[in-house]
């Protein structure tokens, strides 16, 4: 078992067998790491957010021995009479998702909200131009940061062209054709923080992190600002899971792998707060479509916490068996039984912001 | 000749010794620079070829951030030290 850890201060590896991990291996040093993935050939890549010099991605093919400087996503020269507010300068590179069997193909979410595509192993990147073109995203607006910015893409795993593209803030887009035309669908979703008249407009919600069973596609999951909410149809209609005793808001979502009625999620008070309710760190479980949430507490921490995990930072290996979570707060949790039992790898880790378990 | 120099924790990065470049216009110079270092732009300037907002370019003994268009055409220099701007405690 190995899993790939993005943090504040560089991206650690750890190794070993079953939820016995160790560290063994540490790369960009310093460097904050807003994103890894490993993609179809096994090839590792990694998305930097360099606070003076802007954002970097690397590419590993050699496991972390060697690394390479690769493009990085980059918006085009803005036009003079352009009415946009945005600044067309990528801010960070939220998101990275492979495609299944297709070594070196790769889409990228990034702040502000864009969409990239590379069919060469991230040597290039070709901006997604009907997205960035769509006529709501003026109206977009940023949350946790000064713009919007893709952080969920969900390929289809029976159908490459089929993405689900989530905003923040901005609504659940589909696309059926690759990314030559766009549809915003989350009917059902409510941004409590948005007047009245207009918590129901699709392109002002804000889904945290949006996740896709791979055994059935048409289930999904999203963490939204305001609430837990499941879709069977794709994505496009959504109806609100009701949490007792604990709150709704949360950033991170893991869907199993082989049972789209379980999913995970780490819940945290809402809004700016966004500490554990009563300090009591725990991960919450539906192993029934949401009609119902354990609360997972064994192995989590016995004083008062405030760990918060964010959107990455939750992941499940594919047997649905091993879980991996990281917090901002540095500690990093692994579970070998679907979120029974957690063990804590570390206490000590910089603030963690992506896992991927290889 | 316009000696350049690139902060230390640029080169963390990019590996740039300090150069010697004829004089020219500002933007001539950074454009012999960059193209001595492919790849180095990126880290200096964005999309846009603004500069990165939190760079700074030390042109003799001016501290330069955010616009520097107003330098581009000038040729009145024989230093560019491309830095940090640095923050936090």
């Amino acid at each position: 078992m190995e899993i790939l850890v993005a943090t504040r201060k560089g991206l650690l590896v750890f190794s070993g067998i079953g939820t016995d991990l160790t560290l063994t291996g540490q790369h960009f040093l310093g460097d904050p790491v807003s994103n890894v993935i490993c993609d179809a050939a096994g090839h590792w890549y990694v998305a930097l957010n360099l606070g003076h010099f802007g954002p970097k991605m690397h590419r590993s093919e050699d496991s972390g021995q060697t690394w390479t400087e690769i493009a990085c996503p980059a918006l085009p020269e803005k036009p003079e009479d352009s009415a946009d507010k945005t600044n067309w300068s990528v801010q960070q590179v939220w998101e990275l998702a492979a495609f299944n069997d297709e070594p070196g193909h790769l889409l990228a979410g990034t702040i502000p909200g864009a969409v990239f595509e590379s069919n060469d192993g991230g040597t290039s990147w070709q901006l997604n131009e009907p997205f960035w073109s769509l006529p709501q995203r003026p109206e977009w607006f940023g949350g946790g940061y000064d713009d919007s910015g893709v952080h969920s893409i969900a390929i289809h795993p029976q159908d490459p062209k089929i993405w689900t593209v989530a905003v923040s803030v901005g609504g659940v887009w589909h696309t059926s054709d690759g990314g030559q035309s766009w549809q915003l669908h989350c009917r059902g979703m409510r941004a409590d923080y948005m007047p009245d008249d207009m918590k129901g407009a699709e392109h002002l919600q804000d889904p945290h992190r949006l996740v896709q069973s791979p055994v059935k596609p048409t289930r999904c999951w999203v963490q939204h600002h305001c609430g837990i909410f499941i879709s069977d149809d794709g994505g496009r209609d959504w109806r609100e899971c009701r949490v007792n005793n604990d709150p709704s808001f949360g950033f991170a979502v893991a869907v199993h792998p082989h049972q789209p009625d379980t999913a995970w999620f780490v819940p945290a008070v809402k809004d700016e707060s966004r500490f554990p309710k009563d300090l009591e760190f725990c991960v919450l479980r539906t192993r029934d479509g949401g009609e119902s949430f354990a609360r997972l507490t064994v192995g989590m921490p016995h004083e008062p916490a405030f760990d918060l995990v964010y959107r990455h930072a939750l992941a499940v290996d594919s047997t649905g068996q091993f879980l991996a979570m990281g917090s901002t707060t540095g500690n990093l949790w692994v579970s070998g039984d679907e979120g029974d039992q957690w063990h804590c790898l570390s206490h000590y880790c910089p603030p963690i912001y992506a896992i991927t378990v290889l | 000749m316009v000696q350049v120099t690139v902060t230390e924790n640029l080169q963390r990065h990019h590996q740039v010794p300090a150069q010697s470049i004829p004089d020219g216009t500002l933007r001539d110079v950074l454009a012999e620079l960059f193209r001595r270092f492919p790849g180095l732009q990126s880290y200096v300037f964005d999309e846009q070829q603004a500069l990165r907002p939190h760079v700074m370019l030390a042109i003799d003994d001016h501290l330069i951030q955010g616009d520097i268009s107003p330098w581009y055409e000038r040729t009145d220099f024989s230093r560019v030290h491309i830095m940090q701007a640095l923050s936090g405690g």
